[in-house]
């Protein structure tokens, strides 16, 4: 059964407890008359007192009170009061032994909130003392009774003003921690709410981290490094580890410094150079803006020994989108120079077995043509004109092959040196010039009165030019014609020198025009008409022009032509001259 | 005018029908040839052993290259003045630049004309010996 205190505290007064103790003292007191044998004044009052605390406690046990108009519960004590008041009359009024139940129904009322319940209940007893010394007449209109029936109930109301105020005071004390309570709850419910989102967040920051981690881990061919602004190591990935053969746990903090130099490695020629210098302002030197900065070069490992690298530097940029460190990734290039070397190897040994027997056969040709001891018939001539035609081809063939080798390989370099472009296109033309006669072809040369010159190579570039001519006069049927022209075109700044080769040939589909320079790619054009070749020829001339610092345009139209245009850069670099 | 006198030559090349049209080109242009090696350690044996004048050797040999051949002969005092011609089936300029790297005085690539290597080694040998390199 909840105490008083923890009635008060939750708010709720319960009517029907506050009623039972008073319906059992009730009782008890009746029992103990019973016993004592005190003998009644008039049972009337005694049995109107028991049915009214009957009454009253039916009602506070069986009355929806939380439903029914607010202090309409007072009525229980009121009739409460009033029954003591008939118990008090029939057990001898002002002498009644059990007349302190009073105190029971006014301690209620002084519980209640207000003062006006506990002064109403104080005046309803001070009728109820007074009414039997006047009403009565059997009880003695005395000095005595009338102060009785004055000063119990001003005591009565004193205690209950006493009750009450403690009464207020505890109810405030207890609302106010129940509201400490309630927000002590509210900050807990907040904190939990705060704590589970934390955690969330924690959650998916380790997520994120471990993926992040998982992700630069798994690059274990590349060595990964991220470092702050100064250069202190922030990320060192497994990768890195590996490479360099130190742990990420000796190395995050320090600053990343690695000994590198230049590219020394001859079998890769066209590698761009590397760093000269061995600090971290070195390696972030040439960084601009966003774009990563991919040198190849040779680093130094902790063990001595020396690794040929490729190593890129990005700007690491945080959520600002301000510049927050660097990245540096670096790859294991020792393979690829493997490979270089193998490719390279392959070149010089399939340039040895097949030019050599070709030599040969070209040799003993010519030494035959030439034996004046014993000449050749005309029949013969022509027969071993036609080997030699052949074995000539096959020469081509081979060296296009072998050049396309080095192109893919990124070992074919070039002689340069300033050049008169003219003489490279008459060559062209006057080599070409045989061909054209047997096959019908006119060959019409337009050259500038003024020379042109640039800075390149003469035999790449003379090749270049034969292989457009001799294109042309082999795509042209008879009666065509083919121009050569080599002109400044100012409209183009950074590539003002042009070689136009048109013909009146069978034409390119304009679908495979982006395919021409494709290594062994012949036109369908070329297929159908059964155009000897193998497709090498444009993808070494784009080759040559690309080393220039050119382009090679084509435009064309199936069935009426093509042009092919050879842009180049013009001047000679100051050194030179 | 100049007059030919005929000198005695090296020739060096691991195959036989390579070495007769070397054979050849020598006679075309007046010349003898002194031995015909067939690798590059019988080339330098032959060099040291016999009185040459001019040593036409192959690149691609057994035993010893003729970059190898070359450089020997140049570090050799009495063999420092014989013209080299290398003879060679590589194209690639590293190839040409390292022959000429090592001394050598001329670098043909195959295949070659017996009768442009004729002119070659007249050219050569038509000039005073200590001319160095002509390349």
């Amino acid at each position: 059964m909840r105490s008083w205190v923890a009635a008060l505290k939750s708010g709720r007064h319960s009517i029907v407890e506050r009623q039972l103790v008073m319906f059992a003292s009730f009782c008890v007191a009746l029992v103990l008359l019973v016993i004592a044998g005190v003998p009644l004044m008039h049972s009337s009052g005694v049995w109107i007192s028991a049915g009214l605390l009957i009454a009253a406690t039916a009602a506070a046990a069986f009355l929806p009170w939380r439903s029914l108009p607010q202090g309409l519960h007072l009525i229980v004590w009121f009739v409460d009061i009033i029954a003591v008041g008939f118990l008090r009359d029939g057990t001898g009024g002002p002498t009644s032994q059990v007349g302190a139940l009073i105190i029971l129904p006014v301690l209620s009322l002084s519980m209640e909130r207000g003062r006006l319940p506990v002064i109403l209940g104080s005046l309803t007893t001070v009728v109820i003392y007074a009414a039997p010394v006047l009403l009565n007449e059997m009880v003695p209109v005395t000095v005595g009774n009338m102060i009785r029936a004055i000063f119990t109930p001003l005591v009565l109301l004193i205690t209950g003003l006493t009750v009450n105020e403690i009464t207020s005071r505890t109810r405030a004390r207890a609302n106010a921690e129940n509201a400490l309570r309630v927000a002590k709850e509210q900050l807990l419910q907040q904190s939990e709410e705060y704590s589970a989102k934390l955690q969330a967040q924690a959650d998916e920051l380790r997520k994120s981290t471990e993926l992040l981690n998982s992700v630069l881990d798994a690059a274990t061919e590349q060595a990964i490094i991220g470092t702050d602004l100064d250069g202190s190591i922030q990320v060192f990935n497994t990768g890195a580890e590996r490479m360099v053969g130190l742990s990420a746990q000796d190395l995050i903090g320090t600053h990343f410094a690695p000994p590198l130099r230049e590219v020394r490695d001859e079998s890769i020629p066209n590698l761009p150079p590397a760093w000269r210098g061995h600090d971290f302002a070195s390696l972030i030197a040439a960084l601009d803006g966003d774009r990563a900065d991919v040198r190849s070069c040779v680093i130094e490992l902790p063990d001595g020994s020396e690794l040929s690298v490729q190593l890129a530097a990005t700007t690491r940029r945080g959520v600002d989108n301000v510049c927050s460190g660097y990245m540096f990734v670096v790859t294991d290039m020792s393979e690829l120079h493997v490979a270089a070397k193998m490719k390279d190897q392959f070149v010089s040994l399939i340039s040895h077995e097949l030019r050599t027997p070709l030599s040969s056969i070209l040799g003993y040709i010519e030494l035959i043509s030439d034996d004046e001891e014993h000449p050749l018939s005309a029949e013969q001539t022509r027969y071993l004109g036609t080997v030699e035609r052949n074995a000539n081809r096959l020469l081509r063939l081979v060296g296009e092959l072998l050049f396309t080798a080095q192109v893919e390989a990124g070992g074919f370099s070039l002689d340069k040196q300033p050049i008169g472009l003219a003489a490279i296109v008459e060559a062209a033309v006057e080599s070409a010039q045989p061909v054209a006669n047997s096959a019908g072809v006119d060959l019409v040369a337009d050259l500038p009165a003024q020379p042109i010159t640039m800075w390149g190579d003469a035999v790449r570039l003379g090749q270049a030019c034969d292989n457009l001519v001799a294109n042309a006069v082999k795509f042209t049927k008879p009666g065509g014609t083919v121009s050569i022209s080599l002109h400044e075109d100012p409209t183009n700044p950074e590539l003002p020198i042009r070689i136009d080769v048109s013909d009146t040939g069978i034409g390119i589909p304009a679908s495979e025009i982006e395919k021409l320079s494709a290594p062994f790619f012949r036109a369908t054009t070329a297929t159908r008409n059964a155009v000897p070749g193998v497709g090498l020829g444009l993808t070494i001339t784009k080759a040559i022009a690309s080393a220039h610092g050119g382009s090679l345009r084509v435009t064309s139209i199936e069935g009426s032509g093509t042009t092919f245009s050879l842009l180049l850069p013009a001047g000679v670099p100051a050194a030179a001259e | 005018m100049t007059v030919t006198v005929s000198e005695r030559i090296l020739i060096a090349d691991d195959d036989p029908d390579i070495r007769e049209l070397l054979s050849v080109a020598v006679s075309k242009a007046g010349h003898e040839v002194a031995y015909a090696a067939v690798d590059g350690s019988d080339a330098l044996a032959a060099a040291r052993r016999e009185s040459i004048r001019m040593a036409i050797l192959d690149v691609s040999m057994p035993n010893m290259t003729g970059l190898e051949v070359c450089a020997a002969l140049r570090a050799d005092p009495r063999t420092a003045g014989v013209t080299v011609v290398l003879v060679s089936a590589g194209v690639q300029d590293s190839a040409v630049q390292a022959g000429l790297d090592v001394g050598a005085d001329r670098y043909l690539t195959k295949p070659f004309s017996p009768r442009a290597l004729a002119r070659v080694i007249s050219e050569l040998l038509d000039r005073p010996a200590e001319n160095g390199n002509l390349s």
